[in-house]
């Protein structure tokens, strides 16, 4: 979408939410998971000089900023240090609550919580019902904040309709999930027309971890812009914010989505060494969240070099992998004992006899014990023993 | 092993020294007879002799009685822990031994004390020698080949080359060196596999094979991140549970509010079709009434009509009426007329009689008069006659006109009535047979409930056969389980059993394991042997000797002539071990028997099954219980099956007289509340009974009434039709009117001829008279017909009056009837009756009672939903607390965490499984293809040797056990006893070294190499600075600087000097043995 030109347009916003700030990954490695815990607040600042370079009215943060409604200091200092320091010129930044961080009395967004003493003036906290901000003269942000995990209640159909003669653009910002969502009963049900029937030229609403648009005719639209990075593998349209265009003839918004993520998540299953090496040579792989699965039978030697790759896309305490951060799931890679003994042609008779031990132990019940044992034999055999 | 510290006291010649060991050579020097002998016998007694053996006596210092004391600090392992050993040599109490362990060598704790001390540093050793008591113990010093090798005197090298391994009193040794010289054995490649799987193993496993819980394990780091990352999953699968647990509690009312709401929509909308069906039935009686009043306006309409058509009857007949006056008028004026004409001819005659000629004429005329008179009273009587008869069937036909008009309105009345009445009848039958039908209806239901008892009390059997079926098979399999079953010792008899059995194991662990018992024999022998209390084996024709092994006990029958009974450890454990069998033959034997078990682990084994057992038995026999009950309930359901029947049978007749159908439709009409159903309609039937009776009675009343008038009327109108007909015989084909007509005509003529004659009859005179009689009578006839005229028109213009004033009426009725509209009268009527129809119904009419009870409904269903409502609004306050789906999704993640951390536990398991299971099948290989000990340490020593030697010699053959067979030279084997004492010596020492390197222990060396020459002295110094790299060598010499450099050694005054690289330490001995005076010794 061609962006329009300044003189045609009447405002400009930038849509963010989701930004789950102290969310742990405790199903990746210690290291990996401070990676990706550490890329949530290193996000706010890549989506916060964006709203700088397209000269942003304002920046409207859709809920779920922090992992939780207590969060510790660590994050709530760091997401006020990301709002200080941003470069000028400042615009308003509304912050909202959302479900994973409500407004409850204890919450950080609580008026009287160091977090709210150490925002910036142009930093708003939603902590309001009737929360309401002028952008200029010519618009207008409603917003209502949660107040608890889950609710039945629609916190778009709860802003104020359009007064007769109210000419503004009107922009609602809202945390929940449009009906068409599982489990929307319970997580704030947004009615997709609620545009519509509360007379919104556009509806920032949080939660759905995609971005996602959805139009209604004659209506404003309702824009989930998703997480700035993705907190899972089944979040395929996730590391956008949305930039907001409002020309001035028409006054129609125009959407335009704008990748931030540092990380792309990726899932891939390998079945064959050729495949797996065709994944480390020619990709880079280098800002992906990678997890592998490794599905395949193999020879003493392919092994060997399957877990060289592995080791090598992981990365050692001494060398960073080729991937970003990997979890690999290696349960389906099996050695295939045909041909185990044409590996071991030049050793003593005590290893072969050892590895003819293991190979009865491996058909007698003891196999994937038996088939690690030889893979470890032939590695000291080889002179690499320091596997992983 | 290396040694840290020796002190002696009052040790041979020696009256007290303390050395300081360094970790690395220890050159300690003096002169001939300072006692460094003493020093080495000082270290073999603290490690080897028991301090009551009488072998101390040699230590005693000569010329006295004090007891010998030495203290000796070590480590077995390099880094590892400090031992202790202080030791009083003596007899009796004197001999005292104490053992401290230390981590530092600083704080000592005690760890064994007395007879108990040299056990656990043999132990420590592991150097082939039985702990003191046990198989192969001596008195004095014990030896070993290890022993000999690693602590041997100043002997000659003789001992050490015949020295066997296979000698030793216990397998300690052997296995040590075995396990040692394999490692010098095997294949680099081996090595190197042995070494990363015990490296890969020792980090994560202890030397007992129990995973490490350290902190650096790795399962210990897999195990932390498994438990954190389950602790954090309950957590969240508690919010979890709860978020659920509100969800589906929310669900669970969201259900019921929705039914609650479909009850009220059902009540909202069974109060709408009461309401519609009440205004319905409101509308009906309206649009009745209407039709009432529209058949009221159409009948006024009719009888205005009627009225109109009666008016203008009446006018037609008031009209011939008038017709008729006028004609009487005219006729009267006629009469009179002709009565003024005949009058004037009376006056004539009159007239002419008072004149002559007129006696003649009068007489002919009289006569012509008289018969004239005389044919005209014929004829007016016949005319009088036909005129009444005339009349009188005119009157008979409107009565007969007006009786038939009667006929027919009372029979369409009555028609009308008997219609009615036939339907009211059909609604009181109805009624009256739905009343019946109702009075049925409970025999019905009786007879329903009856069948259902008859089938239940027939199911009731099958079910009863069934279950005691399944109680017989359940009683059988109990039996059968319980027919196998063995006596069992009680809970806490097995409890004292496990306790005693606990004991047993713990007393017999105390003992120590091991006992080995080598048996030389000097002829051939039957050996019977028994070991650790098995049964009894006997070994024929033994020649030279047998060895035996048992953990802790043996009996060897040694050919019928000795016996030998051996037990491992102390005297009081032994009792109490043999207490302890004997508590357990008594006790636990017993019990093993009575359950058929062989071990305690079975027994226990056997009482859990039974355990089980008892609980599958108990929870059988609850069944069992439980489906009697069931059995004994079904019986007596069964049991009224007969008495069911009857009552079948009975109601069956009972409702004989009523259509079962019907019933069963009635049945199925009722609603829930049934009892009030059937007395709304029992009440209704009445209703509907009551009141078409009361309306048949009304009905048939009329209609008696009616019959009653038309009887009557028929009656009348038979009369009056045969009045009619008889006076229509009599009238034959006569017409009234000329009849009525000629009368009158004839009674004029009469007059005037009954006057002519009277005027002839009197003469002249008389005719005169009768003239002036004629004349009078004429004059009179003239009066009456003047009347008569007069009358006439009286009666015209009454006539003409009751004509005017029925027209007048007739015109007022017909403006009347015209005004009113019979054509919309009648649609109206017709459109009524359609809409009236139309809006006719079979549904049961709806009273007030019904809508207060469906408004009743609506409200108990709205308050229903209003609650459920509420409760829902009260849990959503508990689930915005709990969570929704943050709390699924911090679950979800949480799961996944633990799932991570246990694949990663699982691959580490099978990781360092692997590098175990490699290192066991390794070292099972190697034990099996293992070379013989000799064997490894040929290449070392042959090496070291043939540098010594330049060349010289080969290869140095050892036996099995170590023991030296021969070395090659000049292509030769050779015995070593050919070699030079010199060289033997070097050999011996070589051989000592090497066995000392791979034990990585202590090699004390006791004026070694005395008569080697001093290049080579100067090339053993080099190997053993090399070797003290990695042990610990203690060289006693009284040539210090054979070994040592000028620098090296002790400077004057001072008792040690330690090389840069502290792997040297020169102690002169003179500085620290306090040598007893020489007239002591």
């Amino acid at each position: 979408m061609k962006e329009p030109e300044d003189d045609e347009v009447a405002l400009k916003l930038l849509h963010t939410a989701d930004w789950h700030l102290g969310r742990k990954f405790g199903d990746f490695d210690e290291a990996d998971a401070l990676k990706l815990t550490r890329a949530r607040l290193d996000v706010i600042r890549r989506v916060l000089d964006l709203g700088r370079q397209h000269a942003v009215d304002a920046v409207l943060c859709a809920g779920d900023l922090f992992d939780q409604e207590v969060p510790d200091s660590l994050w709530w200092e760091g997401l006020v240090r990301c709002l200080a320091d941003r470069p000028s010129p400042h615009c308003p930044v509304i912050l909202l609550p959302g479900n994973h961080d409500p407004l409850v009395r204890t919450s950080v967004y609580y008026e009287g919580h160091p977090f709210r003493r150490a925002l910036p003036a142009d930093v708003h906290v939603v902590d309001r019902d009737d929360f309401s901000l002028p952008i200029g003269d010519e618009a207008v942000v409603y917003a209502t904040p949660c107040r608890s995990r889950a609710g039945a209640s629609d916190p778009a159909m709860s802003l104020p309709e359009r007064a007769p003669g109210d000419d503004r653009i009107r922009i609602g910002l809202a945390h929940g999930q449009t009906f068409d969502m599982k489990k929307c009963t319970v997580d704030f049900p947004i009615d997709p027309a609620a545009t519509k029937k509360r007379g919104l030229d556009y509806l920032a609403i949080g939660d759905t971890h995609s971005f996602r648009e959805i139009a209604i005719d004659g209506a404003g639209p309702t824009v989930y812009p998703g997480a700035p990075e993705a907190t899972t593998f089944d979040e395929p349209d996730a590391g956008h914010v949305a930039l907001v265009f409002f020309a001035r003839k028409g006054r129609r918004a125009l959407v335009r989505r704008q990748r931030v993520a540092q990380w792309t998540w990726r899932q891939e299953t390998v079945r064959d060494p050729t495949a797996l090496r065709t994944l480390a040579d020619t990709q880079d792989l280098k800002q992906t969240v990678l997890r592998l699965t490794v599905e395949m039978s193999v020879s003493l030697e392919e092994m060997s070099e399957v877990e060289r790759i592995l080791l090598e896309l992981k990365g050692t305490e001494a060398a960073l992998g080729r991937a970003g951060i990997m979890q690999c799931k290696r349960d389906g890679l099996r050695l295939d004992m045909t041909g185990v003994d044409s590996s071991f042609v030049d050793v003593p008779d005590v290893l072969r006899a050892t590895v003819a031990r293991l190979k009865q132990r491996e058909a007698a019940g003891e196999g994937e014990l038996a088939r690690r044992a030889l893979y470890h034999l032939y590695r000291v055999v080889q002179g690499g023993a320091s596997r992983t | 092993m290396r040694l840290t510290r020796l002190i002696v006291e009052r040790f041979g010649s020696v009256r007290k020294a303390r050395v300081e060991f360094g970790r690395g050579l220890n050159v300690l020097y003096g002169p001939n007879d300072l006692g460094k002998s003493t020093l080495a016998q000082a270290i073999r007694a603290a490690l080897l002799l028991p301090p009551g053996s009488s072998a101390y006596e040699s230590f005693v210092e000569w010329g006295t009685d004090e007891t010998p004391k030495v203290e000796l600090v070590f480590q077995v392992e390099p880094g590892g822990r400090y031992w202790r050993i202080r030791k009083e040599f003596g007899s009796g109490a004197a001999a005292q031994a104490i053992l401290h362990g230390s981590a530092d060598d600083q704080t000592w704790t005690q760890e064994a004390k007395g007879r108990k001390v040299d056990g656990e540093v043999r132990k420590l050793l592991s150097w082939g020698i039985p702990e003191p008591g046990g198989r192969g113990g001596t008195r004095g010093l014990p030896e070993s080949f290890l022993t000999s090798v690693l602590l041997a005197p100043q002997t000659d090298p003789a001992a050490i080359f015949n020295s066997s391994i296979d000698e030793d009193a216990d397998e300690s040794g052997k296995k040590l060196l075995t396990h040692a010289l394999q490692a010098l054995a095997q294949d680099p490649l081996l090595k190197l596999a042995l070494d990363e799987a015990q490296r890969r193993i020792d980090e994560a496993y202890t030397a007992h094979g129990v995973k490490k819980r350290g902190r650096t394990s790795p399962f210990k780091v897999a195990a932390d991140a498994i438990a954190s990352a389950i602790k954090e999953h309950e957590q969240r699968l508690e919010d979890l549970n709860q978020t659920q647990a509100v969800e589906t509690a929310i669900e669970k009312l969201n259900e019921e509010r929705l039914f609650a709401e479909e009850a009220r929509e059902e009540a909202v909308r069974d109060l709408r079709e009461l309401e519609a069906a009440f205004k319905q039935q409101a509308e009906r009686r309206g649009l009745a009434e209407k039709l009432g009043e529209a058949r009221q306006a159409l009948a006024v309409i009719e009888q205005a009509r009627e009225e109109v058509r009666v008016g203008a009857a009446d006018e037609s007949r008031l009209v011939q009426e008038l017709e008729r006056a006028e004609a009487r008028v005219s006729a009267a004026e006629k009469s009179a007329a002709a009565v003024e004409e005949r009058l004037g001819q009376a006056r004539d005659e009159l007239r002419r009689l008072s004149s002559g000629d007129a006696a003649r004429e009068r007489e002919l005329a009289r006569k012509t008069l008289e018969t004239e008179l005389l044919q005209l009273q014929a004829e007016r009587t016949a005319a009088a006659d036909l005129t009444r008869r005339a009349r009188a069937v005119g009157d008979l036909e409107q009565e007969a006109e007006a009786a038939k008009k009667k006929i027919a309105a009372a029979t369409t009345r009555s028609s009308a009535l008997r219609a009615s009445a036939e339907k009211l009848q059909e609604r009181k039958e109805q009624a009256e047979h739905l009343r019946e039908q109702l009075a049925g209806l409970a025999l019905y239901e009786l007879w329903q409930r009856a069948r259902t008892e008859a089938r239940e009390s027939r199911e009731a059997q099958g079910e009863a056969r069934k279950l005691r079926a399944q109680i017989a098979e359940l009683r059988r399999g109990e039996q059968e389980a319980g027919t196998g079953r063995r006596p069992l010792p009680a809970p806490e008899e097995l409890k004292a059993l496990r306790s005693l059995n606990q004991q047993a194991i713990e007393a017999e662990a105390r003992l120590g394991g091991g006992l080995s018992a080598t048996v030389r024999v000097k002829r051939p022998l039957n050996i019977k042997v028994s070991l650790d209390g098995g049964p009894a084996k006997l070994h024929s024709g033994v020649k030279l000797r047998r060895s035996f092994e048992a953990e802790s006990s043996m009996v060897l029958d040694l050919g019928g002539v000795a016996e030998i009974e051996l037990s491992a450890g102390e005297a009081d454990a032994r009792e109490k071990v043999e207490k302890l069998r004997a508590r357990w033959e008594r006790q636990g034997v017993p019990a093993l028997k009575a359950a058929g078990v062989r071990s305690f682990a079975k027994l226990e084994d056997a009482c859990r099954e039974a355990e089980e057992a008892r609980r599958e038995s108990a929870e059988t026999e609850r069944r069992i219980e439980e489906l009697e009950r069931r059995v004994a309930g079904l019986d007596g359901l069964a049991s009224q099956a007969a008495e069911v029947a009857a009552r079948v049978k009975n109601r069956e007749q009972a409702l004989a007289p009523y259509d079962r159908d019907a019933l069963e439709v009635l049945a199925a009409r009722l609603g829930p509340d049934r009892d009030a159903d059937v007395e709304l309609l029992r009440r209704d039937a009445g209703l509907q009974a009551t009141q078409a009776d009361a309306e048949r009675d009304v009905a048939a009343r009329e209609l008696a009434g009616l019959e009653a008038e038309l009887k009557s009327l028929t009656d009348g109108l038979a009369g009056i039709e045969s009045r009619r007909l008889a006076a229509v015989g009599e009238l034959g084909d006569a017409a009234w009117e000329p009849a009525a007509s000629r009368m009158t005509e004839l009674d004029g003529r009469q007059a005037q001829l009954t006057r002519q004659l009277e005027a002839l009859g009197s003469g002249q005179d008389d005719a005169v008279e009768r003239a002036g009689r004629v004349v009078q009578g004429a004059e009179a006839e003239l009066t009456t017909a003047g009347a008569a005229v007069k009358a006439a028109v009286e009666a015209k213009e009454t006539a003409l009056r009751a004509l005017s004033a029925a027209r007048g009426e007739l015109r007022v009725r017909r403006e009347r009837a015209e005004a009113l509209d019979l054509e919309g009268a009648r649609l109206a009527v017709t459109r009524l009756e359609a809409e009236l129809q139309a809006t006719e119904s079979s549904d049961p009419e709806v009273s007030d009672e019904d809508l207060d009870d469906a408004r009743e409904r609506l409200d108990l269903a709205n308050r229903t939903a209003d609650d459920r409502r509420d409760q829902i609004q009260k849990l959503w306050g508990a689930l915005e607390q709990v969570g929704g789906e943050v709390a699924h999704e911090r679950e979800r993640m949480a799961a996944e965490a633990v799932t991570r951390a246990r694949e990663r536990e699982a691959e580490l398991d099978l990781d360092y499984g692997a590098w175990r299971l490699l290192h066991e099948t390794l070292r099972e290989v190697e034990s099996e293809e293992s070379v013989h000990l000799g064997r490894a340490l040929v290449q070392p020593i042959s090496e070291r040797f043939a540098r010594l030697t330049g060349g010289r010699y080969g290869s140095i053959d050892f036996e099995p056990s170590l023991k030296t067979k021969g070395i090659q030279a000049g292509g030769d084997t050779r015995n070593v006893d050919a070699l030079s004492c010199g060289l033997r010596d070097q050999l011996a020492t070589l051989f000592r070294l090497s066995v000392a390197e791979h034990l990585e222990s202590l090699l004390v060396l006791d004026d070694q190499l005395a008569q080697t020459d001093p290049r080579r002295v100067e090339w053993f110094g080099q190997v053993l600075r090399d070797c003290a790299e990695r042990i610990q060598i203690v060289l006693l010499t009284c040539r210090p600087r054979e070994f040592l450099t000028e620098d090296e050694i002790a400077l004057p005054g001072t008792t040690v000097r330690d090389s840069a690289s502290g792997m040297l330490r020169a102690v002169d001995l003179e500085q620290v043995v306090d040598r007893a005076p020489l007239d002591s010794r």
